[in-house]
Formats: C-alpha cells, sequence, structure tokens
C-alpha cells in the first residue's frame, strides 16, 4: 500500500473539489468588493478606465449631502419597522398558533408566510397598484370616507410617504418571523410547562419565566436578520415609489443606484456602497454585543 | 370554586375569540391584494376605473392576450428558467463539492478553516457592495446582456450560504462510512456521488428551493446587468412603466410574473418554509 500516493490523492481532490468554487467566488464576489472599496477612494473614468487617487473626497461628499441624511433616516426607518413592527407581530401570530387557540392552523401559516415567496418588484408594483387611484386600498377608504374622489394624500407628504412602504414591508415579512419563533415555541419541552402549571404558575408567569427567556437566542438572529436585510432592501421600494415623490421614501441602496446608473458617478456611488456593508456590520456586531451583555457568553 | 371556573371557561372563549379574529384579518390581509389582482386582470379598462372593488361583469382574456404579445412575457420566462436552471445546478453542484472537501478531506488541513470563513464572509456583503465592479468588470470583457453574465454571478451569491449549510450537515456524516468505502476501493469522487451526495439529499431539496426562488424573483442584478436578455421581473417592471395606464394589460402581467411562484408554493408549501427559513432555524 502506497501511503503517499493515498494522501496525494486526498490533497489533489480536495483541491479539484475546492477550486471551481472558490475561482467563481473570488471573480464574482471577492475582486469586486475589493475593487469597490479602491474606486470609492478615487476619481474614476469609465472611458480610459483610469482611476486617480482621490482621498476621502465622496465620503466627505456624502456626509455634507442632505440626500445621503435623508436616506440614512429612512432606512432606520425600515431597520425600525422590521425590528419593531415585524418581530413582535410575528411573535404574535406565532404564540397563538403555538398554544393550539385556533384549527386550521397549517393554513394560517401557508397564507401569512405566502409573501415573502414572490419577488419583491412584481409586489412593489401590486402595492404601487393597490394605492393607485384605481387601487383596491383607494377604494375602500373611498366607501369608508363616501367620496368618491378621494385620492390617497399620505403618499404625497414629506412625513407620511414612509407608510405605504413599512405597510408592504410588514406584509412581506412578518410570516417569515412568525414561521421561525413557532419553530423555537415548538422546541421547548412541554414538561417543563406542565410540571410548572402543576406547580400552580399562572399563565403570565409561565410566559415570562419560561417562553420568554428561552426564546432570547432567537430574537437576536432574527435582529440581526432584520437589520441585514432592511439595509440590503431595495427591489420593493424601487418598484413601490422608487424613492420619490421627490427623495422622501428614498433608502441608501436607492440613492446609491441612483448616482452609480442613473449619474454613472461610479466612484461616488462605490462609497456609498462601502457606508451600506460597513453599517451592516457594525450594526451586526453591536447587536452581538448586546446580546452578550444580556444573555452572557455563548456556551458552544 | 365553580366561579373560578367558569371565569377560566369564559376566558378561555374569549381568547379563541382574539385568537381567530387576529389570525382571519392576517389571512385576509395576505391574500386580498392577491385576489383583487387576479379578478381585476380580467376587467376591461374602464370597469377597472369606475368600479374599482368589483368584481369582473364583463370577463375578458384580452388583457392577457395583449400583455404577454406586447411585453414580450413568454420570451423573458424562458430566460428567467435558463437562469434559474443553471445557477441552481452552479450553486448544488459547486457547494456540495467544496463543502465535501471541507467537512472530510481536509478537515485537518490548516487552509481549509481560511477558505471556509473566506466563504462565509461572503454572507456580511450586501449586493450593491458589488454592483458597480461587476457592471464595469462584464460590459468590459462583453458578459453583459449574456446568459453566462448572469448565471455566473446569481451561483457565486448562492454559494456562501449553500457551503455553510452543506459543510455543516456533512460533519455530522460519520467517517466510517467513507473510510470502509475506500477499503473497499472506492475513489473519492465515487464516495462523494454514492455516498455523500445520495445522504445530502435533504440539504440539496433546502437549496435547491432557495436558490431557485432566488435565481426566479432575483432583480438588481438582471436590471443592470442585461438589456435583451431580460429574465421576467425586468421585462415586468420596464412594462410597468410606459404603459402605467393600462391598468388591465399591468394587472395580467403582474398575475403572469406571480404564478409559477404561487403554483410552486401550493405543491411545496412546507419545504419552502423550512428552506426559507434554514438560516434562522438550527436544526
Amino acid at each position: 500500500m502506497n501511503f503517499t500516493s493515498e494522501k496525494s490523492k486526498k490533497v489533489i481532490t480536495y483541491l479539484l473539489f475546492v477550486a471551481p468554487a472558490l475561482v467563481i467566488y473570488l471573480l464574482i464576489i471577492g475582486y469586486p468588493i475589493i475593487k469597490s472599496l479602491h474606486l470609492s477612494f478615487t476619481d474614476y473614468n469609465v472611458y480610459t478606465n483610469e482611476a486617480v487617487w482621490a482621498g476621502f473626497k465622496w465620503y466627505i461628499k456624502m456626509f455634507n449631502q442632505s440626500e445621503f441624511w435623508m436616506a440614512l433616516k429612512n432606512t432606520m426607518v425600515v431597520v425600525v419597522v422590521s425590528v419593531f413592527g415585524q418581530i413582535p407581530i410575528g411573535f404574535v401570530l406565532a404564540y397563538i398558533l403555538y398554544r393550539k387557540l385556533v384549527r386550521f392552523r397549517g393554513f394560517f401559516q401557508g397564507m401569512v408566510f405566502l409573501p415573502i415567496t414572490l419577488s419583491m418588484v412584481i409586489v412593489g408594483i401590486l402595492w404601487l397598484k393597490m394605492f393607485s387611484s384605481v387601487g383596491a386600498v383607494t377604494n375602500l377608504l373611498r366607501l369608508i370616507y363616501n367620496d368618491p374622489q378621494y385620492t390617497i394624500g399620505i403618499v404625497n407628504s414629506k412625513t407620511w410617504a414612509m407608510v405605504p412602504v413599512a405597510f408592504a414591508l410588514l406584509w412581506i415579512y412578518t410570516g417569515f418571523y412568525m414561521v421561525v419563533f413557532l419553530a423555537n415555541l415548538q422546541r421547548i419541552n412541554p414538561s417543563i410547562i406542565e410540571a410548572a402549571m402543576i406547580d400552580g404558575a399562572s399563565e403570565v408567569r409561565i410566559f415570562l419565566k419560561i417562553i420568554v427567556p428561552s426564546l432570547s437566542g432567537v430574537v437576536v438572529i432574527l435582529t440581526i436578520f432584520a437589520i441585514a436585510g432592511s439595509l440590503k432592501g431595495f427591489d420593493l421600494i424601487f418598484a413601490l415609489t422608487g424613492g420619490g415623490p421627490s427623495n422622501y421614501t428614498e433608502v441608501l441602496t436607492l440613492y446609491m443606484y441612483r448616482y452609480a446608473f442613473t449619474y454613472f458617478n461610479y466612484s461616488f456611488g462605490s462609497a456609498i456602497s462601502m457606508v451600506i456593508v460597513s453599517m451592516s456590520i457594525i450594526l451586526i456586531i453591536l447587536v452581538r454585543v448586546i446580546e452578550r451583555k444580556l444573555v452572557g457568553p455563548k456556551q458552544v | 370554586m365553580s366561579d373560578f371556573v367558569l371565569s377560566e371557561e369564559r376566558k378561555n372563549v374569549l381568547f379563541k375569540i382574539v385568537a381567530y379574529a387576529v389570525l382571519i384579518s392576517f389571512a385576509i390581509l395576505t391574500i386580498f391584494p392577491l385576489v383583487w389582482l387576479f379578478y381585476s386582470s380580467f376587467k376591461p379598462k374602464l370597469e377597472i376605473i369606475r368600479h374599482g372593488l368589483a368584481l369582473p361583469k364583463n370577463p375578458t382574456l384580452q388583457n392577457y392576450v395583449r400583455a404577454w404579445e406586447l411585453g414580450h412575457l413568454g420570451e423573458y420566462a424562458i430566460n428567467s428558467l435558463i437562469y434559474t436552471f443553471f445557477s441552481t445546478g452552479g450553486v448544488i453542484i459547486l457547494s456540495m463539492m467544496a463543502s465535501f472537501a471541507f467537512a472530510k478531506l481536509g478537515i485537518k488541513y490548516k487552509i481549509t478553516p481560511i477558505l471556509y470563513n473566506l466563504f462565509l464572509g461572503g454572507l456580511l456583503i450586501t449586493l450593491h457592495a458589488i454592483l458597480i465592479p461587476l457592471f464595469l468588470f462584464e460590459t468590459r470583457i462583453g458578459l453583459q446582456d449574456t446568459y453566462l453574465g448572469l448565471i455566473l454571478p446569481y451561483t457565486a451569491i448562492g454559494l456562501p450560504f449553500a457551503i455553510y449549510l452543506g459543510t455543516e450537515f456533512m460533519k455530522g456524516i460519520p467517517d466510517s462510512l467513507i473510510e470502509s468505502a475506500k477499503i473497499d476501493g472506492a475513489s473519492y469522487f465515487q464516495v462523494f456521488s454514492k455516498i455523500i451526495l445520495p445522504i445530502s439529499k435533504p440539504i440539496i431539496v433546502t437549496l435547491t428551493i432557495l436558490s431557485v426562488l432566488g435565481a426566479w424573483n432575483e432583480f438588481l442584478l438582471a436590471f443592470i446587468l442585461t438589456s435583451l436578455k431580460r429574465s421576467l421581473p425586468v421585462g415586468i417592471y420596464m412594462f410597468s412603466g410606459p404603459l402605467a395606464v393600462e391598468y388591465g394589460m399591468q394587472f395580467a402581467a403582474l398575475v403572469i410574473g406571480l404564478a409559477p411562484v404561487l403554483l410552486f408554493y401550493a405543491l411545496f408549501s412546507k419545504q419552502i418554509t423550512r428552506g426559507l427559513t434554514a438560516g434562522a432555524i438550527k436544526g
């Protein structure tokens, strides 16, 4: 038996099996991410393909633009709606299903989960139609107000323009959080709850002392999902409002898109994309730190 | 004591009513827009404008016929199928190979954790951070607006999560299975195709669902990287601009865009639900 040849066979197989994935990954994700970082510090000329070092020029420009702060504010609205809207509502729905208070649980779960499987662009156009003058929302409000000429004003108001966006976001994602919570609730050992009931613990006490602590880990994971997803989100708002009216609903991803692919300023666009990535990494680390403070170090 | 029992029962009934009310309103809220879209798509334009909520009085298929032709939706649906099929195949094959290498062949190699974490780092990257260089790069080498130009990015984007799930899963496959096959004279490739892949079937199903939905629904990359070889979501988005007042056609186009996924969900809702939440639910 030739030991070395067996060993080298293993090494060769290893390399052959990793190489295709690695090459594509480095080419499509590795190289562009470094190139983005590089472009964000240069003046890039697309015709000559020359990038001249420009330091922090684009970052300084960005932080001095009111558009940036508007987009940041709207992105934070999306984060808040996700973390403090989708997660709690998802939990309430999951808890109702978990307590087996109703029948047809599979049907309800299937319905509420459905929107997340759909194309966000198509969903965005659908909600645009829903809020338009021929839309169902407008027509329902016309019935309620008994005014056949009623149009939805909030869409054009600076303060309220994000409301339809928030509504669509809740419509889409709440089911996801519901399913994750439900799966984790179902993992709680029923005998612990039974024992507590025999000991005479009240519903509220069981909820606070057994159920809530067992979900703290998953709340952290879901918060990370919500933050990362909110910072990435593009399709829905792009199709629903396009960032308008003016840029009242523009989030960071749309802001980046506008500068890169409407004004063709690739360096500035790259700088914005770097801010988005940094924010998502910082927020994720922050959530982890808070988790460690609250829950204590993970025992793995 | 009987008083107590009664109030307890009443409380339960009350809870049940509230529970039903909450769930029924959420279910209605979810399906109503889709149902409204569906029946409205059969209405002539005037009915849509005058009676926005009513069911169609004179149902017509014209909206579908015209949307299908004017929007080139058939052509875009075929493009979408091509993008979805090949990128899903790419993600599955490449991630399973790399996972096998990481979890079984090179578990002791010093390079394994480095490469593995390199892939996991991809989970933190947002699409926007690679968009500009990818667009410039593809334009320069002529990959833009080709099938490969979109299949490659879709594959690459699917890899980090697929490799993560695949590697964690394969670590649980006992080494003795591989060793005994090796003693029987099997090559590593045979071990991979005859033992590892069949055992990994549940994870492959999950990844296939994720990848199919991801590629079929993807918008931004297809929007930027294609001009003629559009995918269905891009085609429908482009269709919504200039013909915005052709409500009936718009609705028909949206229904055409949503129908395949709704059908897919109706058939595999359990697997899809499990697949899409796989990242957040352990085990």
